[in-house]
This record gives structure tokens, C-alpha cells and sequence, in this order.
């Protein structure tokens, strides 16, 4: 009997630990992996060697010094800008003697643990990184702290800090990190999406000769309207066997590839071809996310849109109706296709030639024009949660984050930098994609480099995008396209993806789709 | 009396288990169901609504459609998988030493988790990249994208889940088959019967616990399946494979909508605990009539 007492008590012992053992880690599952990232001639700039602060004068260091030895963690999409940033943070750890845990997850799965985790209150996460149409609801829910409480704080800001005047563009920030005029974050980056070609096969003399013949006007390299971007993807649609830019296929190649799954990706994908068609899901106040406006998503531009992207299914590859970003994205990497409009954080993949066949052979415009010459502000932003239990030190890394050779190292191994100075850099300048990303971002005004038909790199902005007059304005300026970023905006995307989803795949007619949709949206906005 | 008090200490690490792992969890989602309460919606702040819920529930066509979707999913999905599962068990159990070697391997896929073997089906049917997906389409069977189809994503989802299902059913009628006694069998040889006799008047109601047991197991699995949907078609195209747990994690974890969410939770709860009680019934009702009268 004694004996058997004996084990008993053991066996809660061991039982009462192994419970132990079974709540929530300290720490959040083990890091993504970095994809080790082969980008050419972008190494890891090394730390920067201290400099002997004056007496008095803030440093890092000292600002951090509380928390020495603490940790703060980190979480966001596992894209190449947070696999960048997380190859920089032990620069920080350097200085700080914080460790920095970066957690990198699927887009959806970022934005759904994120709330899960405040809805909790656990305060696992010291900063969020979010997409911004997450912004009304992380707000409204009073989950995240106004960045100005540590901002205004000397103590924690470097004066040498200053983001206000070096933004790319206010207006992009202004949606991106803020909600009714109160700044909730900061910029981790500002993206867009933008058409990405085969140069190698749009500047083929054997290819602009065979357009020609065909069509009766020169091959549009790149396609700056809609209507170019049809023709180009119908000619280069070939079977195996046929000969594409001077070689014979060894396998199908198509048009262009096309994000038409039940998923996030194929609301991008509309919203892009709706905005250039001069549609809007819902007309925007002054073009403020973060006000309520009138649903137009069954305007005639809205569904004309529609059919268009119905129309461009031939052309794209068998399994276009299950592609998200994802497999477009690896339909570019493989030389499947010759175009897709595509997100700039994701270029850097493409341009890796340790991914991609099609390393070094993709030149970037913009998203092709019918009434509109624009871009949509997309962004992932860091916040600080409240229920965060080092927001100060939360604040110390992002302001560290945001400094200018960090900007700039992290722009080399796949970033896209907020800030205007990052873009000075000429190394940065030399990453294929950037000249196209920066004229995007600051509405058509900087043009960092031309590129001209027949260059030899993918290099620059295609003159014929900057030379392309949009409508909507009359002149040469790129229209910068806010989304809503009220609470209720991700039931609207949900409901969208769902409609364009159905029209896609023939469940539906399209008006029949953008009717029942609008009816939807007014049903889930407040009344 | 002093056993009996150890009884308690026993129960206690599970009981505790099911604290916290089931009950909890189960009452907090019966109270949201009862409340409006969602992160999208600001004026939605956890008021108690009564009923509301379920009434919104009762008029929703897309929580229908998701019962229709889990019933096509289901039914083909569990005949396929008991069919298979019986001829694998069968063809083992003939070879019984070698029976213990075919077992963990035939196990793997069941072994892994839904979501794994989900997306070996998305990267084995995509047209474009996928060894599956390739063949069909150049042998022009599917000349489509499998998982975008309307007529083909739900029979891909089907064909996949028996993929990972169909052992776990092989290895508990094994265990029945080996585990038979012979004396039934003898008893059968020298009344003169055939294989064919012998199988369905001998073998089958012998093994028919076994055959009840890994039914309903399947069946309660199939009712709540999710991971495999998520992965590879996140319910879509439109509607066309978005079963019940599918809906109820759209609205819970996508509109953000936790009272309705809650609400669907809870029918779902409801119908599973009904449908198996009766499905139980009705299968031992069959056994006691001589189901396998054949």
C-alpha cells in the first residue's frame, strides 16, 4: 500500500509537469526559416561599428538598456521582406542584448493568428505586422497602441529619427498606418502590384516582327492598356514545338497567368483590373480607407472588368482557376508564362536565379490602363499591440528598423522600403524592380531610371508606361487607389473573393455575381 | 474504501483534461451562440441576443448548401473507404505474417497530419506542375484544373480523404479478421460451404463490430472534415466543397462573426451527436436482424 501511495504521488508530479509542459511556450513556435535568399550582390551589410556616444547623447544602447537580455517577438508574412529583416535583427541583438524572434506565416494565417492572439490578450507578440486593410478592425477593437506615445517620448526616440519628411508618399502612409488622422504605426513596407513581362521575348526581333504581321500594329513591349495586354498574351499562348523568341518550346507556354482561386489573391487581382476599368467596389471619401462610402461594385466599369478577366482564362494556364500568388508567381519563376501582374515583395524571388528560370529575363510597368493609369496602396505596417508587455522596447526596434542603413540593407535582400532616402542608394536603384516600384509609389512623379525597348537588363521604368497619359486625369500621373480599411472590410473581401470566384468559374453570370455582391456589401455595412 | 478513494485520483488527470480541453471551450461557444459578438462589427460588443442567431441560421441558404456539400462528401467518401478497407483487409489478412509488416506501412497516410497530405494533393493535381494533374491533362481525362472544377474539386477531395482514410479502416478490420475465432469456421468447412458462403455468413457478422466501430469513427471524422478542404480548396470554387466545419470557420475565423460562428458550432454538435446515436442503433438493429443474411 505505502508503495502504492508512493507511485501515486509521482504520478501527479509527473502529470502536473507534463501540464506544465503543455501550455503555451514562452516563446512561439520556432521561426520560418529564412529561404536563403541568393540575391546578386546583396550581402548582409555588417553591423554598424559603434560610435562613442557623447555624454548625454541617446544612443540604442542605452535607451535599450532596461531590457538587456529580454526578448521581443516579432510577427509578419514569411515573404522576402521579413526573411530580410530577420537577417538584420541580430545587428539589433548586437547593440541591444534583446533577442528578436521573427515569426513568419501565410498572409491569411499572419492576419488570423494576429487576432486570435489579441482577441486572447496573451500578449505573445511585442510587434504586429499586418496588412493595412486589418487597420479599422485592430483599432475599433482597441488592440494597438498610437505610435505617438512613443515618439513624443524622449527618452525612447532617436532625434536623429525623423520619418514625417522622408516618406515616399503621405498619402500611402496615411492609409497604411493610419485611422482617423491618428497614427497607429509604421510603414514595414508600402507595396503595389505591377505587370511583369518577359523583356527577353517582348524585345525579340523575331517575335515583334510575327506581332506585326499579325496584328498590324507593333508588339507592345510592355502592353500599357488592357487591350494590348490581350493581344500580347493570345500570341504568345504556344503549344510545345513551337518556336518562342528564337527557340523551340519543349513544353506549352502561356499569355499570362492570372490569380483566379477561392482566395486573397484573386481579390487583388480584380481590384487591379476593376480600379483601371474606373470602377470601385465602394466609393471612397476623398479616397480615405478609413470612411464609408457608397457601393459601386456593380457599376457597368466594375463588371466590364469582370468579363475581362473572364475573357483572359484562355490564355492563361490549365490550372489558372486554382492559382493563388503562389503558383502564379512559380508559373513566372518557370518560364510558363509571358505575363503576370504581380506583387513588388514577392519580386525578389523571381529575380533570384537559385528560384527562377526566368532570373534576369522579367522587365516591370505598371497595371495595364483603360480609364485609369493607377495603382492600389496595399501595405503591411508595425503596430504595437497593448497587450504587449515591452512596448517601449517594441518601439526601440521598429525605430531601429526604420533607420536608414537598415532601410537600405534590407532593401537589398528582398525589402521595399518606405522612406525616400532608401531609394538615393544606387545599389538599391540597380535591383531590376525598383525603378518601377518607386515611380508606383510616388504617383508617377520619380523616375529613377527609363527603360527603353531593346535594353539589355529588365532594368527601369518601360518609357512607354511613363510616356502613357491616364484618362482619368489627362496627363502622365499614376492615380494612387486606397482601399477601405473600416472594421468591416474583411467580410467585404471575403465576400468579393467569393463573387469574382463564382463568375470566374461560371457558377454564375458576372452581373448576376457583382449584383448579388453589392446587395451583400450593403447588407454587411452599417446602415 | 481506500480503492475507491484512489479511483478519484485516477479519473482526476483526465477529468481535468476534458476541463480544459472540451468542456470550456464548449460552454464559452454555447454562450457566444447566444450573443452578438463580432470583431468586424462595431456594434456587435457580446450583447446577449437570444435566439437570434439560430433564427439568421435557419433562413441562411449557404448553411444548406454546406450540409448538401458534407452529405456529397460524406456518403461516397465513407462506401469507398469501408469497400476498399474491407478488400485490403481481406487480401492481409490471408498472409498473416506478413500482415505485420504491411500494417505500419499502409498506416503512413494516415499517420500524417490532413493538412500534409492536403497539400500533397494540391501539388500532385495542379495541371501545371503537379505528376497527377500533368498526366490528366495531356491524356486529356481532365483537361481542366482539378481542384478549380466545379464538377471535379469535391470528387479530388473525396479521392484524396480515402487516400488517407482507407488504411486506418484496412488495419481495424485486420485486427478483427486475425483476431476471428476458427472454430466457426471449421464448423462451416465440414457443413460443406463455399468462400462465398463462408464470407458472408461467417466472416461478416463475426467482423461486424469492427466494421461498426471504424464507420463511425469515419463518419464523425467526415461530418467535421475541414484541414483537407482548407488546403486545397478553402471551399471553392464558389461554394462547391465548402462542408459545414468549412462555413463555420469562415464565419468564426474569417468575418470574424464569433456568436455565429458559435451558433453553427453548436447545430453542427447537435446533428453529429444525433446522426450517431442513430446511426449506431440503426447498424446494430441490422447485426441483430442477421444483416449478412445473404
Amino acid at each position: 500500500m505505502k508503495r502504492f501511495k508512493w507511485f501515486n504521488a509521482v504520478f501527479i508530479v509527473l502529470f502536473v509537469l507534463s501540464l506544465a509542459a503543455c501550455t503555451p511556450p514562452a516563446q512561439p513556435a520556432a521561426p520560418a526559416e529564412p529561404a536563403a535568399p541568393a540575391q546578386p550582390a546583396a550581402p548582409a551589410a555588417p553591423a554598424a561599428p559603434a560610435e562613442p556616444a557623447a555624454p548625454g547623447e541617446w544612443t540604442l544602447a542605452k535607451a535599450a538598456e532596461p531590457w538587456k537580455g529580454e526578448t521581443i517577438r516579432v510577427i509578419g508574412e514569411a515573404l522576402p521582406p521579413l526573411e530580410a529583416l530577420q537577417e538584420l535583427s541580430p545587428q539589433f541583438e548586437e547593440i541591444t542584448g534583446v533577442k528578436v524572434i521573427i515569426e513568419g506565416l501565410g498572409h491569411e494565417e499572419a492576419v488570423e493568428k494576429v487576432t486570435l492572439d489579441f482577441a486572447g490578450q496573451t500578449g505573445v507578440y511585442d510587434i504586429v505586422l499586418q496588412p493595412h486593410r486589418a487597420l479599422g478592425k485592430l483599432v475599433s477593437n482597441g488592440w494597438v497602441r498610437p505610435i505617438d506615445e512613443f515618439y513624443n517620448n524622449p527618452a525612447l526616440r532617436d532625434p536623429k529619427f525623423s520619418y514625417e519628411n522622408d516618406l515616399l508618399n503621405t498619402e500611402w502612409f496615411r492609409e497604411t498606418c493610419t485611422y482617423q488622422d491618428k497614427v497607429y504605426a509604421l510603414p514595414f513596407h508600402f507595396i503595389s502590384m505591377y505587370l511583369w513581362y518577359r523583356y527577353d521575348w517582348f524585345d525579340h526581333p523575331d517575335e515583334q516582327a510575327a506581332f506585326k504581321a499579325k496584328y498590324g500594329y507593333d508588339l507592345p513591349s510592355p502592353p500599357v492598356t488592357w487591350k494590348e495586354y490581350k493581344d500580347a498574351a493570345e500570341f504568345f499562348t504556344r503549344k510545345a514545338g513551337d518556336k518562342l523568341a528564337g527557340e523551340t518550346l519543349a513544353n506549352d507556354v502561356y499569355g499570362h497567368a492570372w490569380g483566379a482561386a477561392r482566395h486573397v489573391s484573386s481579390w487583388y487581382d480584380f481590384l487591379n483590373v476593376m480600379y483601371s476599368f474606373g470602377g470601385r467596389d465602394i466609393k471612397l471619401p476623398n479616397n480615405r480607407g478609413d470612411s464609408y462610402g457608397e457601393v459601386t461594385v456593380n457599376s457597368p466599369e466594375a463588371l466590364a472588368a469582370l468579363e475581362f478577366i473572364i475573357s483572359m482564362i484562355p490564355y492563361a494556364p490549365p490550372g489558372v482557376l486554382s492559382y493563388t500568388w503562389d503558383e502564379k508567381q512559380a508559373a513566372q519563376q518557370s518560364g510558363l508564362v509571358a505575363m503576370a501582374v504581380q506583387w513588388d515583395d514577392a519580386a525578389f524571388a523571381v529575380e533570384d536565379p537559385s528560384q527562377s528560370t526566368a532570373s534576369g529575363k522579367i522587365a516591370y510597368s505598371g497595371v495595364p490602363i483603360e480609364k485609369e493609369k493607377m495603382t492600389q496602396i496595399e501595405g503591411w505596417s508595425y503596430f504595437i499591440p497593448k497587450s504587449s508587455k515591452k512596448p517601449e522596447l517594441a518601439w526601440l526596434y521598429i525605430q531601429w528598423a526604420m533607420g536608414k542603413d537598415i532601410q537600405i540593407a534590407q532593401m537589398k535582400l528582398g525589402g521595399e522600403s518606405a522612406l525616400r532616402t532608401t531609394y538615393e542608394d544606387p545599389e538599391v536603384v540597380a535591383i531590376p524592380y525598383v525603378p518601377t516600384a518607386v515611380y508606383l509609389k510616388t504617383g508617377g512623379k520619380w523616375v529613377l531610371k527609363a527603360r527603353q525597348v531593346g535594353d539589355p537588363s529588365g532594368n527601369g521604368v518601360p518609357q512607354r508606361y511613363i510616356d502613357a497619359v491616364n484618362p482619368a486625369t489627362g496627363d502622365t500621373s499614376v492615380s494612387i487607389i486606397a482601399k477601405p480599411t473600416f472594421p468591416e472590410e474583411e467580410r467585404l473581401t471575403e465576400a468579393i473573393i467569393l463573387a469574382v470566384n463564382k463568375a470566374v468559374g461560371g457558377d454564375v453570370s458576372p452581373k448576376q455575381a457583382l449584383d448579388d455582391l453589392a446587395a451583400e456589401m450593403k447588407s454587411i455595412l452599417p446602415k | 474504501m481506500s480503492s475507491k478513494r484512489y479511483i478519484w485520483w485516477w479519473v482526476l488527470p483526465a477529468a481535468l483534461l476534458f476541463l480544459i480541453i472540451i468542456l470550456l471551450p464548449f460552454i464559452t461557444a454555447l454562450t457566444y451562440s447566444f450573443r452578438a459578438f463580432s470583431f468586424t462589427d462595431s456594434t456587435a460588443t457580446g450583447q446577449f441576443i437570444g435566439i437570434e442567431n439560430y433564427r439568421k441560421l435557419v433562413f441562411d441558404q449557404d448553411f444548406y448548401n454546406s450540409f448538401k456539400v458534407t452529405f456529397l462528401y460524406m456518403v461516397p467518401s465513407i462506401l469507398i473507404q469501408g469497400a476498399l478497407g474491407l478488400g485490403i483487409a481481406l487480401l492481409i489478412s490471408r498472409a498473416v505474417q506478413r500482415a505485420r509488416i504491411l500494417i505500419p506501412i499502409m498506416l503512413l497516410p494516415t499517420l500524417l497530419t490532413p493538412v500534409v497530405i492536403g497539400l500533397v494533393g494540391v501539388l500532385t493535381l495542379n495541371p501545371d506542375f503537379g505528376v497527377i494533374g500533368i498526366w490528366l491533362n495531356r491524356s486529356g481525362l481532365i483537361k481542366e484544373a482539378v481542384l478549380g472544377s466545379y464538377k471535379w474539386a469535391l470528387p479530388a477531395i473525396i479521392a484524396v480523404d480515402t487516400y488517407q482514410w482507407t488504411p486506418f479502416v484496412a488495419v481495424i478490420l485486420t485486427a478483427g479478421l486475425l483476431g476471428l475465432p476458427k472454430e466457426p469456421y471449421e464448423a462451416a468447412q465440414v457443413d460443406g460451404a463455399n468462400p462465398v458462403q463462408t464470407f458472408f455468413r461467417v466472416t461478416m457478422p463475426l467482423l461486424w463490430p469492427y466494421f461498426v466501430v471504424a464507420m463511425l469513427i469515419r463518419v464523425i471524422d467526415a461530418f467535421r472534415i475541414f484541414d483537407i478542404i482548407w488546403v486545397m480548396t478553402r471551399g471553392g470554387p464558389g461554394t462547391v466543397t465548402e462542408a459545414v466545419a468549412v462555413y463555420a470557420y469562415r464565419h468564426t475565423f474569417r468575418y470574424w462573426d464569433m456568436g455565429y460562428g458559435s451558433a453553427l458550432i453548436m447545430v453542427l454538435f447537435v446533428f453529429i451527436s444525433i446522426m450517431v446515436e442513430y446511426l449506431y442503433k440503426a447498424l446494430q438493429k441490422w447485426q441483430g436482424a442477421g444483416g449478412s443474411s445473404a
